[in-house]
């Protein structure tokens, strides 16, 4: 190639690397470039994917060992005898010593081994401890897919020594690739693996280092473990196990609970083969470590989620971009000679379980590992997908994310509330309390922040369950629901549960139950109404029930739960107890006037209370009007009026004044609340404006039809909107109605 | 890292001395005075190797820039000479590590390469010590070529694989935008892989 062939080159390269497989074709079809310039350029581009790994590691790292091979001192033991064998040559050599090639030499027969032997510089006491528990460690373990130790002892100068059989095979990763293994060769060889596995576990040892190199496979295809205690004698050599370790660890295999520095277990194990079955069956590591800092591995490993097998085994044979002669020998040369969509489902199941960041959701035992792998071999159906819906789980994440999402939101916000709600309504008792008792003001502020401490616990554990209602896989709560949840059924679980977690903490059980309560209403509508209707009818009388149990019966916070009890009874009966219901939401405005005129309920409970007034007679009322009593009297003349014909049947205008005087009680403190112009306050001003013209106060009225006018098409919401417009129409009617009169 | 490293007097006082002309030749705008440096470089990077990658921290993994820094923090102790610019010093050392490498590589090479692909990826860390001997050589030979035709882009290699550097040093070294470095590597890496693969 020219030097100006390669400019042309570079600078279609340059323009078009950044396009997709379609860019690309329009460019090169329009782009004035020579034949040959046009060939060189498919041709490079058929080895985008393949050449994606170049240079992945550095130079220093690639050829570290150039340096090591010659600082090594094998020259001094090459021809040296140790007990009967010869060593004659290297194999390796790690932090605590190396490992030598020897033969034996006393005649008997021909035998290779491996001699493990410490460096005469650690021979100190307690690494001689360690050397030795290896030795003990290996004696237990005669197994045919574990290397055996053969021989043990001590030169003459005191080093001790391992005499190890000598296995001659490549890393399982590498054996499978180039003997071209199928899916299932490559499965029943990581079976064996695991039995090798599984059988050292049963005799109380876990390896703690697996990875390929340390799992060769023989000419003959039988898999051998190695360095069984090797990493047990480098952790002992430091204190330290936490990520500054790292890089004596192999991190690509290394589990969550390592890389933490936590204390392997047999679930390490376990782990480390899902990385190694994922690297066989797929030609890829389960996460990213293209950036090899510990930070990133660190953070991969402990964060990311693995990418599905099926996926990772796709990427390496990506498709190519534009289809070229070489695409021929490219795909002959494919990593994987198995279709790869097999992975899809229950591999990626069985593999994703083995890789769970915490150790106790991955397989229990390598033997249950094992048997899921067998089932598939043999086809038949994983009797653990049942239990590991994972792949469907993450398949339900991505379908139903955002549902799944916002339902969670929902839930918690609305618990979040509840934390703060149950604070600031102790605290306004404790502050009563504190008047009274002011010496031990001390003593209950210590108590109340510890209880309120411990509250908040228990209430973020509470919700930290709608979670659990998300994943099929971990929590009985999601496996009931197949991971499918509605917000509703997971209200419907919780609702039965606050109780039982919050027994004897009605402060916190009356705030959850009006909460559910409150959810409860806005299902009022739908399939599901009729079970909704019951659901906040029970939530709220039990709130109502607590919170007097907690309060007494006099606090604000009773009130507003009457308020909702009343209002969830209202809809449950419709309006058969109209007399029933003014009259609890009477008292209920009374007491809240008396314990919190400024609480935002208030002018709720007032619409409420003036609405049902409008819409009804006035004789059910007759109680209840008697109970709240007049608003603060303007006018002693009208609240004599007002009273006395308490006494004889009321009349239409009766209603209406009573309802005038309850709007108006309610704006002011709709106003202090809400700074913004609010759906409330313009649907109280229809309402205002309604009965004022309903007793023909037309100047007046006018002020508030204006502003009543001005929310028309002003709310989004259907059923806001809707509200405003037909208070128009009842207004625009009555208007109708006089104008009749009047022209008449 | 190699904060333990001993000081040892690894330099003659007149080399030292010669180091410091060199360097306050350089500063001055001799650009001649960046190649009498370069056999000064080569030994401590050198020794600075066969420091760090010893039998004894061959479980390590080896970030190239540690290496590098060391050397360069060295080197400028040694002399007291405020260098011009670390980058360029970086840039200086990847060239040097790049030929200690092929050096070493030289003596380990007594096998043909087999007959897989080299990615120089983490993988392939495990082959045999020959082989990728072997293939350092067969880099090498690919980049003379390469360097030949395009000579910045052969150093942007140079200096990702040899040096570790990453496209913001690059660019700063070789006075170019870190974009630049970016679609340059892009586009060298297709053509190395099929060269070093054929």
């Amino acid at each position: 190639m020219k030097a100006e062939n390669w400019k042309n080159i570079k600078d279609v390269l340059l323009e078009i690397l950044n396009l997709d497989s379609s860019g690309r074709r329009v460019f090169l079809a329009k782009a004035d470039i020579s034949f040959e310039i046009r060939r060189e350029v498919e041709s490079l581009l058929a080895f985008e994917t393949e050449s994606e790994d170049l240079m992945r590691v550095s130079a220093v790292e690639f050829s570290k060992d150039f340096f090591a091979a010659e600082d090594a001192p094998r020259s001094a033991l090459i021809g040296r005898r140790v007990g009967v064998y010869e060593i004659i040559g290297e194999l390796g050599h790690g932090g605590m010593g190396a490992v030598y090639l020897a033969t034996r030499t006393d005649g008997k027969f021909v035998q290779r081994v491996a001699v493990k032997m410490l460096k005469r510089e650690l021979n100190t006491e307690k690494i001689r401890r360690n050397f030795t528990r290896e030795k003990e460690i290996l004696a237990t373990l005669v197994h045919p897919n574990i290397a055996a130790l053969l021989d043990a002892g001590t030169t003459r100068d005191g080093v001790p020594y391992l005499v190890m059989e000598h296995v001659e095979g490549e890393p399982i990763d590498a054996f499978c690739r180039e003997n071209a293994l199928s899916l299932n060769e490559r499965l029943k060889l990581f079976n064996r693996v695991c039995e090798a596995v599984a059988f050292a576990h049963r005799n109380l040892i876990v390896h703690r280092d697996l990875k390929p190199s340390n799992i060769l496979v023989t000419k003959d295809g039988v898999p051998k473990l190695l360095d069984f205690g090797i990493s047990k004698l480098l952790a002992a050599e430091t204190d330290d196990h936490t990520i500054t370790n790292l890089s004596a660890m192999t991190p690509q295999y290394a589990s969550p609970e390592q890389i933490k520095g936590e204390s392997a277990t047999t679930a390490t194990d376990i782990y480390s083969l899902g990385v190694i079955l994922f690297k066989i069956l797929t030609e890829n590591y389960p996460y990213n470590f293209k950036d090899k800092s510990n930070g990133n591995l660190l953070k991969e490993i402990t964060n990311s989620e693995p990418t599905l097998p099926s996926e990772a085994a796709k990427r390496r044979c990506g498709d190519r971009l534009i289809k070229t002669n070489a695409d021929e020998k490219m795909s002959s040369y494919s990593l994987l000679p198995f279709n790869t969509s097999q992975l899809k489902g229950d591999l990626d199941n069985i593999i994703l379980k083995s890789l769970s960041k915490e150790p106790e959701r991955r397989y229990q035992t390598i033997e249950q590992f094992s048997a899921d792998i067998w089932r598939f071999v043999d086809g038949l159906p994983v009797s653990a997908r049942r239990a590991t819906f994972s792949y469907r789980a993450s398949k339900f994440y991505r379908r139903n994310r955002v549902s799944v999402l916002a339902g969670a939101f929902v839930l918690i916000s609305l618990c979040a509330g509840i934390v703060v709600a149950v604070s600031q309504a102790n605290a306004a008792k404790t502050q009563a309390q504190n008047a009274a008792e002011s010496q031990r003001q001390a003593e209950i502020e210590t108590e109340k922040a510890k209880s309120e401490a411990e509250k908040a616990e228990k209430i973020s554990r509470f919700m930290a369950k709608v979670i659990s209602y998300a994943n099929p896989v971990w929590y009985a709560e999601g496996a009931k629901f197949n991971g499918e949840a509605k917000v509703i059924d997971v209200m419907d679980d919780l609702g039965e549960k606050i109780d039982v977690e919050f027994a004897g903490q009605p402060d916190v059980q009356s705030e959850l139950h009006h909460k559910f309560a409150e959810v409860y209403n806005f299902y009022k509508t739908g399939a599901r109404a009729q079970g909704a209707r019951k659901k906040e009818l029970y939530h709220a009388k039990l709130a109502l029930e607590l919170r007097k149990q907690f309060y007494g019966e006099h606090h604000e916070l009773v009130a507003k739960d009457m308020f909702y009890l009343v209002g969830a009874g209202a809809a449950e009966n419709g309006e058969a107890n109209v007399e029933n219901f003014a009259e609890t939401l009477a008292k209920a405005i009374q007491m809240m006037r008396e314990t919190n005129p400024k609480n935002l309920n208030l002018p709720y409970m007032l619409s409420a209370y003036a609405h049902s007034l409008t819409a009804s007679d006035l004789e059910p009322h007759r109680k209840a009007y008697l109970t709240l009593g007049i608003p603060p009297p303007t006018d002693i003349q009208e609240y004599n009026e007002t009273h006395r014909r308490a006494a004889i049947p009321p009349t239409d205008e009766d209603k209406y004044q009573l309802a005038e005087r309850y709007y108006k009680e309610a704006l002011p403190i709709y106003r202090e609340h809400y700074k913004e112009i609010n759906y409330a306050i313009f649907l109280d001003e229809c309402n205002l404006a309604f009965v004022l013209i309903k007793q023909n106060k037309r100047a007046e009225f006018d002020e508030h039809y204006q502003i009543c006018k001005q929310a028309e098409n002003k709310f989004a919401d259907e059923a806001r909107s809707n509200a405003i417009s037909e208070r128009l129409t009842d207004i625009e009617k009555v208007l109708a109605a006089k104008k009749g009169v009047v022209s008449n | 890292m190699p904060n333990k490293i001993q000081i040892r007097k690894f330099m003659s006082e007149t080399q030292t001395s010669e180091i410091t002309r060199i360097l306050h030749d350089w500063n001055d705008g001799d650009s001649a005075a960046k190649e009498q440096l370069l056999p000064f470089v080569y030994d401590e990077l050198k020794r600075q190797a066969r420091f760090l990658m010893s039998a004894e921290r061959s479980d390590h993994t080896l970030q190239p820039t540690a290496l590098v820094h060391e050397a360069f923090l060295r080197l400028s102790k040694q002399t007291g000479v405020e260098w011009r610019d670390r980058n360029h010093f970086y840039g200086i050392a990847s060239r040097l590590m790049r030929q200690i490498l092929v050096d070493h590589a030289r003596r380990h090479a007594t096998a043909r390469r087999g007959n897989r692909p080299i990615h120089f990826s983490i993988d392939d860390v495990r082959i045999p010590i020959e082989e990728r001997a072997e293939a350092i050589l067969t880099l090498n030979e690919v980049l003379e070529r390469f360097e030949k035709f395009d000579e910045q882009q052969a150093r942007i290699v140079e200096m990702r694989f040899f040096g570790g550097m990453n496209n913001a040093e690059i660019a700063e070294s070789l006075e170019i935008s870190e974009r630049t470095v970016g679609r340059e590597w892009q586009a060298a890496r297709l053509w190395l892989y099929r060269e070093l693969n054929k």
